[in-house]
């Protein structure tokens, strides 16, 4: 089988001879007779040359410098093509040989200089006339000491003299070529055993020499293209780093164009090469691994953008590579057939996942697939025109025009992939980020949106906070209301209990009032009869008087009776005063006596008095204050009557008073022998609404009450001591310094 | 002969308020007072006097000590029977009560009505009223 990349070039010129701007330029018939060839200014027009090589030459293997000379008979030697296969001469021929060729000109080439150029894969010296004209390589001693050509497309120059009859001895050396040797001697367009020597006229041979440089140009434009859409998608890559897309086309493109290097017959040689610096061997390999991994990348940038879960399997295809070509280092033939079918396998797959995101309407599809066909028919195209020899042989007559045409071929080969590929990943990139622009635009919106909830939302949250607040409040003022209206109640019960005690308290007085004056009516009226019958009147007077003040008295007893009776039920203004704290106590306890007497027939109790003279007068609020000593009082009243209702008639109720003065202040205490109070009701005792009387005989307020009198009304403390069964007793502490109102 | 009256209460006015409303029955011997000024001090001159002697005890209810209600249960549970009056500021119905409850003979309040006294001592005593 014929080296892939051989047939893939040997395409590559088919396809410039398709195009039949080629055809017609090569074919320049050639005349043999018995003379040799003829040749005329006609046939080496502008534009055309003549390949030699289409034509019988003389062939002697060896080497004799006579066989240069004009003179010399050769027509014992073998008649012989010079570009014969590699084993049309048995394969035996090995080392240097000698052919000649007869050349007839007419006048019209008369002292005209003529160009030579060959391709070959050995060294060559030309001779004209028996004179050496140049060569192409080195012939050494030894297959050793050869250089071979490396074909720089130089012409060699030779002056035609004034005679018809000329003869070309070319000294050649046909040595055994490494299959690699081989391989890159076909990329330069030439079979690598035998050569073909072309002739033309000089300044048209100078010009195509020209000419075939200026593929330099395309080639270092196509390289340079190729590592620019190589740096442009790595840097890509490099800002974008989670996806891969661009990195396997970005080295993808940098293979391809090391590829084009390394098979790149123009460039690569004509400056590589010269100075050794690598070998035509080493050259030859770059490209065939450049190619491969360069279809390689290439799959794995399209199953990345198609098929990411496959990438995998490219690595496994590259290793597997790798392994092969070590594996057949040795068998070019065996690679290049390996090569074949992956680079077949390659082509088709990415043909496949293409042709699979085009069906399934994925992004790009159609951009990557018609880059993909085109590149695909072009392949096609060299390789199977790889095949025509004919095309092949024509091609190396007419090397301007090939250079042009493949040079413009090529980028039907080289430019649609990387082009296609480039605009895919760019609008992908560009509807990635307008993507990107319109999720940004919608996430600004719904931030938006959710800002605009959220400020509704807070909104919503305040007004129902104001309305909690106004709420709360209205609720406030009416828990106030009725606190107040609760303490006011709380107040009239204590006084509705002192009513009936007040109501005592006055009556008697009233008694005394009332009748007091009737009798004084009666004493006027004795009085008068008295006078009347001359009696003495001075003992009625006397009663009289007696009575008066009798009344007056009691009127003054009533009066104070009333007047603390609207001390008690009057608003206290909460203005301290300092009072006699003895007697306010003392009167209270009366009033809580005699309201609980009056209310409670049989009740009993024996009041123990234990007053310290030294407590003097203290800052209170006298009727806050008496509210407490009548609430704690009459609670001790309650506690040991209801002891009194459950025991015998050996309980002796008792209630003691004891103020006290004391280093901080002053201390009261009321203590009783009731019934006591367990821990429960001891810890709920100054709890608001704690009762522990019958429903409806207690508001539950007053020591609650009593003790905000005491505490933040005196700044005092009211505490219980009491153990169950034993007794309760409320203590009252008062500081000297009264602290101020609240 | 004259009817002996006692009167129980602890303010001492009350002595001065009698003697002056029963001057004139005083004077003419028909009624005689006695004056204790609290239950117990009734008691001891119930025994001293003997209890015979007594038509009627007017008695106030609060009073230190020994309360009217007391005394009434007292004079009323031993023999003779001794008519008493209770004599009170009080005019809730709770007292009132409490009195019948030991048989009192009258329940009267203050401030007294000292003609329905009068006659309500004459009606016990078996007599006409005297006058006014």
């Amino acid at each position: 089988m014929r080296p892939f990349l051989d047939g893939f070039l040997a395409g590559l010129l088919v396809l410039c001879a398709s195009t039949g701007m080629a055809a017609s330029v090569y074919a320049q018939p050639l005349t043999t007779s018995e003379d040799g060839i003829f040749l005329s200014a006609a046939m080496l027009e502008m534009g055309q040359t003549v390949d030699l090589s289409t034509v019988p030459w003389r062939f002697h293997e060896g080497d004799n410098p006579a066989w240069a000379d004009p003179v010399y008979n050769d027509s014992a030697w073998a008649l012989i093509n010079t570009d014969f296969p590699s084993d049309s001469l048995g394969g035996a021929w090995q080392g240097i040989g000698w052919f000649r060729l007869h050349l007839r000109v007419d006048s019209s080439l008369h002292n005209t200089l003529l160009g030579f150029y060959t391709y070959h894969a050995g060294a060559s010296e030309i001779y004209l006339d028996g004179e050496k004209i140049g060569g192409f390589g080195e012939i050494g001693t030894s297959a050793e000491t050869d250089q071979i050509y490396i074909p720089k497309g130089l012409p060699l120059t030779a002056h035609l003299d004034d005679s018809d009859a000329h003869v070309l001895a070319v000294r050649y050396t046909n040595r055994a070529l490494s299959p690699r040797q081989r391989a890159f001697h076909a990329l330069s367009r030439y079979e690598p055993t035998g050569f073909a020597l072309v002739v033309g006229a000089n300044t048209e041979m100078v010009h195509r020499y020209t000419f075939s440089k200026s593929q330099i140009y395309t080639d270092a434009l196509l390289m340079g293209m190729l590592l620019l859409i190589a740096a442009l998608h790595l840097l890509l890559y490099a800002f974008d780093r989670r996806d891969h897309t661009n990195l396997f086309f970005g080295l993808s493109m940098l293979c391809m164009s090391i590829g084009h290097f390394g098979a790149g017959h123009v460039f690569g040689y004509q400056f590589l090469l010269v100075d050794g610096a690598l070998n035509e061997t080493l050259l030859f390999d770059i490209g065939f691994h450049g190619f491969m991994f360069f279809l390689l990348l290439l799959l794995a940038t399209v199953y990345s953008l198609y098929a990411p879960r496959l990438v995998r399997y490219v690595w496994i295809a590259g290793l597997v590579w790798l392994i092969v070509w070590g594996m057949l280092w040795n068998s070019l033939d065996r690679t290049t057939d390996v090569a074949q079918i992956l680079i077949l396998l390659l082509f088709l797959e990415t043909i496949r996942v293409t042709a699979y995101a085009i069906y399934k309407r994925q992004e790009g599809g159609w951009m990557l697939g018609a880059s993909v066909l085109i590149t695909a028919l072009a392949f096609l195209a060299f390789a199977l025109g790889g095949t025509s020899a004919t095309a092949y042989r024509g091609a190396l007559t007419d090397t301007p025009r090939l250079v042009t045409q493949t040079g413009f071929w090529l980028i039907f080969l080289f430019v649609p992939l990387p082009l296609g590929m480039s605009v895919l990943l760019a609008r992908r990139y560009t509807s990635r980020s307008q993507r990107l622009e319109l999720e940004l635009e919608r996430v600004e919106e719904l931030s938006a949106q959710t800002l605009a909830q959220e400020r509704e939302k807070q909104a919503l949250i305040a007004s129902q906070n104001e309305r909690l607040e106004a709420e709360v409040e209205a609720r406030t003022a009416e828990l106030r209301q009725s606190q107040q209206q609760l303490v006011h109640a709380e107040k009239m019960a204590s006084l509705g209990a002192l009513t009936a005690g007040i109501a005592h308290e006055i009556k008697n007085p009233l008694n005394f009032i009332n009748n007091f004056a009737e009798v004084n009516e009666e004493l006027a009226d004795e009085l008068q009869e008295a006078l009347t019958n001359g009696e003495s009147v001075e003992d009625i007077i006397a009663d009289l008087k007696q009575n008066a003040t009798v009344i007056a008295q009691h009127g003054k007893r009533a009066d104070g009776i009333v007047k603390s009776m609207m001390a008690h039920a009057r608003e206290g203004k909460g203005e301290r005063e300092a009072v006699n704290l003895n007697a306010l106590i003392d009167e209270h306890v009366e009033l809580a006596y005699h309201g609980k007497r009056a209310q409670t027939p049989g009740f009993n109790v024996k009041i123990e008095r234990d007053f310290d003279e030294g407590v003097g007068n203290v800052e209170v609020v006298p009727q806050d204050f008496g509210r407490v000593i009548l609430n704690l009082v009459g609670n001790a009243f309650d506690a040991v009557m209801e002891r009194a209702a459950s025991e015998n008639g050996t309980y002796e109720p008792v209630v003691h008073v004891v103020s006290c003065k004391q280093a901080g202040g002053v201390e009261i205490r009321v203590a009783d022998n009731g019934p006591g109070m367990n821990a429960e009701v001891k810890t709920k005792v100054f709890e608001p609404f704690f009762t522990t009387k019958p429903t409806g005989t207690g508001t539950g307020l007053g020591l609650s009450l009593s003790y905000d009198i005491i505490t933040q009304g005196h700044g005092g403390t009211l505490t219980v001591e009491s153990k169950e069964g034993n007794g309760a007793a409320f203590v009252i502490t008062l500081p000297h310094a009264v602290a101020p109102a609240r | 002969m004259a009817l002996k009256i006692m009167v129980v209460d602890d303010e001492k006015d009350v002595e001065m308020l009698f003697r002056q409303r029963f001057r004139r029955e005083m004077r003419q011997g028909e009624i005689e007072l006695l004056f204790a000024f609290s239950g117990e001090e009734a008691l001891e001159v119930l025994a001293a006097q003997g209890k015979t002697d007594v038509v009627l005890v007017l008695s106030d209810i609060n009073m230190p000590g020994m309360t009217g209600l007391e005394l009434l249960r007292r004079i009323k549970s031993e023999p003779p029977p001794v008519p008493v009056c209770m004599m009170t500021a009080y005019g809730n119905d709770d007292y009132r009560q409490r009195a019948e409850e030991h048989q009192c003979d009258g329940y009267l309040t203050k401030p007294i009505d000292f003609r329905a006294l009068k006659a309500r001592i004459h009606e016990l005593a078996g007599e006409a009223p005297i006058n006014g």
